[in-house]
């Protein structure tokens, strides 16, 4: 063994490979994405399959077809990414795996980069698979081993749920200096049971709800839950997951003192080790992250034990159904439900601070492309809609140019709806490459068959940037290597039907604003693929300058364009050394007074 | 043992690298560590802060309101919202760098340094790095992260050497880059000198 630093997203990937992971699919999303990134790394080296899929529903797919060769497989999402994968995820409960299957799904309380604080938890409960929760980097590592063994046991996909605060967070962890070897599979064997007929549904229906219990009483000895009696005490704490550290941590603080049941496999919950609780302690405070999975069991439990407890939690509205919990959150739920309030030390006196919020980059070719189209739109009663990536930030001053943003893909079909309502406006769906990719392709096709008078901007920066820099179906790469072909988006876009498509690069401001008019007054659908790298895959230009001079401090390049490398002292505008060269700024200044700097 | 660090900074100031460093190091002297980053979406120019933690005995890698012993600022308005964790009597490593963001430009707020470089002296003890000038010396804009782990390895308190912490930091970073941030670092601790 040997003591690596490791990400939790790390470790999860360590332990696929100790448990000899054979095939791992992806499609990235905060705070997930560093799983497959390690395992993509490890991959050729250690004899395994690794890829970034289109999207969660086909890497889930992908994956599953793996399981059902009998090959241990492992696909990694973010919360809502598990929403794009529901639809086999249901019935693969039903249909059930031959190799083991584990989903590693982050969840994002908080939300840190999400849409949605959504437990996926309950997820588990609904699809009916288990679920771990792990509480550190360590732990993490440690069910994602676990976690194949225990899929094999069931016959089922299993869930393992870290948070945030396990995925981004470092510990000391213990890794085989010798990692596992990828187990030779067995082989897909011809059955009825992989097609799911309604009648086979109705068979299996039985079977997975008996698996629900099997499952529970596999639960009842699992090393994840741990309870720790203190005699002295009638408080009994249950916390599940990354909540267990905070427990942890304010009980010292607090000076209170209480038994903890610390749950790692929040469902099935096992009866076994709660019962033991309630007999202990009669006060119990449930302490857990976004839905009352565990409490709701618990309560069902005490309820159907007829237990003299009184169990305390969201539904007493004591611990916040929303955002994340920490030390000092939990702590002032001890404190209130102990009755002994307490305040701590103030900062006093605290200076007005700035506004900081999240900016595209400088040089940022999103910005440019907002710019034209915003420019092209001046005076009409254009709507933009916009989907997830770096790009969503276009919604925020001073460019105000996204009118709506739901969820990947939504652009082109929100636009769509809009269209229908009011074909008197013109709607502009903004969306990257790997979002076109991800789920923008069918609704471009529905808007070709029924005739939707939109345009589509696709923002091609030749990666999927927001989420660290991934490969796509677009590119010459994949997540092992060089890929085998690479897919031009234009000649997909005619392929599905549409006649106006136009490719052009956005730091040409002339050229591309003269399209983007074009392709606003077009009738039918119009796509426009903006192409140009993301700055952080290229170098830097030569820097620009202001000659102040001929700068008649109109704000135009400030207020225009927002870019984070411009600067102003006394209404007079500079260039700081952040500058990327792109020369938008120089080309939209109405005095010309920006130019690239001398010293280059 | 039972240390806790902040930093705070903006997205793209290398936070990040510099935690994982004073990690390296003190699991270098035996003990558990655990450290958590912000990363994703507010990497972009928003606020980032780090939290490093070490000791015999951890659980959550958040370290709470006022529990940590020193603030490392990697820009002042930051380093005034990271105060928040800072113990009292806690110990501030601040640049004095200013980096003036979007809104500011556009009237939506505003950037009062001096007002905030005053709160910090206030508030606790503090010393002050001209970031922007010892990084030129250093050689590279983006080396304010190692000269204020330089300057924080010259304070009592730490369960390493400084000698150790260089030793992280060389390992962290690749091979043509060691004499430059080996370079950044030894310029912190000579600015400690007169801070």
């Amino acid at each position: 063994m040997s003591l690596k630093l490791l990400m939790g997203n790390e470790a999860i990937a360590y332990g696929a490979v100790e448990a000899g992971v054979q095939v791992a699919a992806a499609y990235p999303g905060t705070p997930s994405s560093e799983i497959l990134a390690t395992l993509a790394a490890m991959a050729r080296d250690k004899g395994f399959y690794a890829e970034w899929s289109v999207n969660e529903k086909v890497a889930l797919e992908v994956a599953a077809g793996a399981a059902y060769a009998g090959a241990r497989a492992m696909v990694t999402m973010k919360q809502v990414g598990l929403n794009v994968a529901c639809d086999p995820l249901m019935s693969l409960a039903y249909i059930g795996v031959k190799g083991g299957l584990v989903l590693a799904v982050a969840d994002d309380p908080g939300p840190h980069s999400s849409q949605t604080e959504q437990d996926t938890r309950k997820f588990a409960q609904f699809a009916k698979l288990p679920v771990l929760d792990p509480a550190t980097p360590r732990e993490a590592g440690e069910m994602a081993k676990y976690a194949f063994e225990l899929s094999e046991r069931l016959l089922l996909p299993v869930i393992l749920r870290p948070t945030t605060r396990t995925c981004h967070a470092c510990q000391d962890v213990e890794i085989a200096d010798e990692p596992g070897v990828p187990r030779p599979a067995s082989g897909f064997a011809r059955s009825p049971n992989w097609v799911i007929f309604p009648s086979l549904s109705a068979r299996k229906h039985p079977w997975l709800n008996r698996q629900q219990e099997e499952a529970r009483s596999i639960f009842e000895h699992s090393p994840f839950n741990e309870l720790l009696i203190d005699e002295a005490s009638d408080v009994g704490i249950i916390a599940c997951g990354v909540s267990y550290n905070y427990v942890r941590e304010a009980l010292s603080l607090s000076g209170l003192k209480a038994s903890i049941l610390k749950i790692g496999t929040p469902y099935p919950l096992p009866h076994g080790v709660v019962r033991e609780l309630l007999r202990r302690a009669n006060r119990i405070l449930v302490i857990e992250e976004q839905e009352p999975v565990v409490e709701d069991q618990v309560i069902a439990l005490a309820w159907h034990d007829q237990a003299p407890v009184r169990v305390s939690g969201k539904h007493d509205r004591l611990v916040p159904r929303e955002g994340e919990l920490n030390v000092d959150i939990v702590k002032g739920i001890f404190e209130e439900y102990s009755g002994r309030k307490k305040a701590g030390p103030k900062t006093t006196g605290l200076p007005e601070l700035p506004l900081r919020t999240p900016v595209l980059c400088a040089g940022c070719p999103h910005r440019a492309s907002f710019y034209i189209f915003k420019d092209a739109a001046k005076g009409t009663e254009a709507i933009f809609t916009g989907d997830i990536g770096c790009y969503t930030l276009g919604a925020i001053p001073p460019l105000n140019a996204l009118d709506t943003c739901l969820c990947m893909g939504a652009s082109i079909t929100i636009a769509t709806g809009l269209n229908r309502v009011e074909p008197e406006r013109r709607q502009v769906a903004f969306l990257g490459d790997s979002t076109f990719f991800h789920t923008g392709i069918p609704g471009l096709i529905n808007a070709v068959y029924n005739r939707a008078n939109i345009t589509v901007v696709v923002l091609d920066n030749r990666t999927t940037a927001m989420t660290g820099h991934q490969p796509h179906p677009g590119l010459d790469r994949t997540a092992m290597g060089p890929a085998a072909t690479r897919l031009d988006i234009a000649n997909l876009v005619r392929a599905c039907g549409v006649d106006y498509v136009r490719e052009i690069d956005p730091y040409d401001l002339k050229a591309a604003g003269e399209i983007a008019g074009e392709a606003l007054r077009h009738p039918g659908p119009s796509v426009v693929i903006m192409k140009r790298e993301c700055v952080s895959l290229v170098k830097k230009g030569a820097p620009y300058m202001v000659n102040q001079e001929n700068c008649v401090q109109c704000g135009t390049c400030i207020e225009d364009l927002g870019c984070p490398a411009m600067g102003r002292t006394n209404g007079v505008p500079y260039i700081t050394r952040n500058c990327f060269g792109c020369g938008v700024c120089a080309r939209i200044c109405p005095a010309g007074a920006i130019g690239e700097s001398e010293q280059g | 043992m039972k240390l806790d660090i902040v930093i705070s900074g903006v997205g793209g100031q290398g936070s990040v690298l510099a935690s994982r460093v004073l990690a390296r190091a003190a699991m270098d002297r035996g003990l558990s560590v655990r450290t958590s980053e912000v990363i994703g979406m507010a990497q972009r120019e928003g606020p980032v802060t780090s939290h490093v933690r070490m000791g015999d005995e951890l659980f959550g890698a958040i370290i709470p309101d006022y529990g940590a012993a020193f603030l490392l600022g990697f820009e002042p308005a930051e380093t005034v919202r990271g105060l928040i964790k800072l113990k009292p009597g806690g110990t501030v490593i601040a640049s004095t760098a200013a980096i003036i963001p979007v809104s500011v430009q556009l009237g939506l707020s505003t950037y009062g340094k001096d007002a905030l470089i005053g709160h910090l002296r206030q508030q606790a003890k503090v010393y002050f790095l001209d970031v922007d000038e010892l990084s030129r010396r250093a050689g590279h804009p983006k080396t304010g992260n190692m000269i204020i782990l330089g300057a924080l390895s010259t304070l009592p308190g730490l369960p390493f050497e400084p000698d150790q912490l260089l030793e992280a930091v060389t390992a962290a970073v690749p091979e043509n880059l060691r004499d430059l941030n080996a370079r950044a670092f030894a310029i912190g601790r000579l600015a400690m000198e007169t801070a």
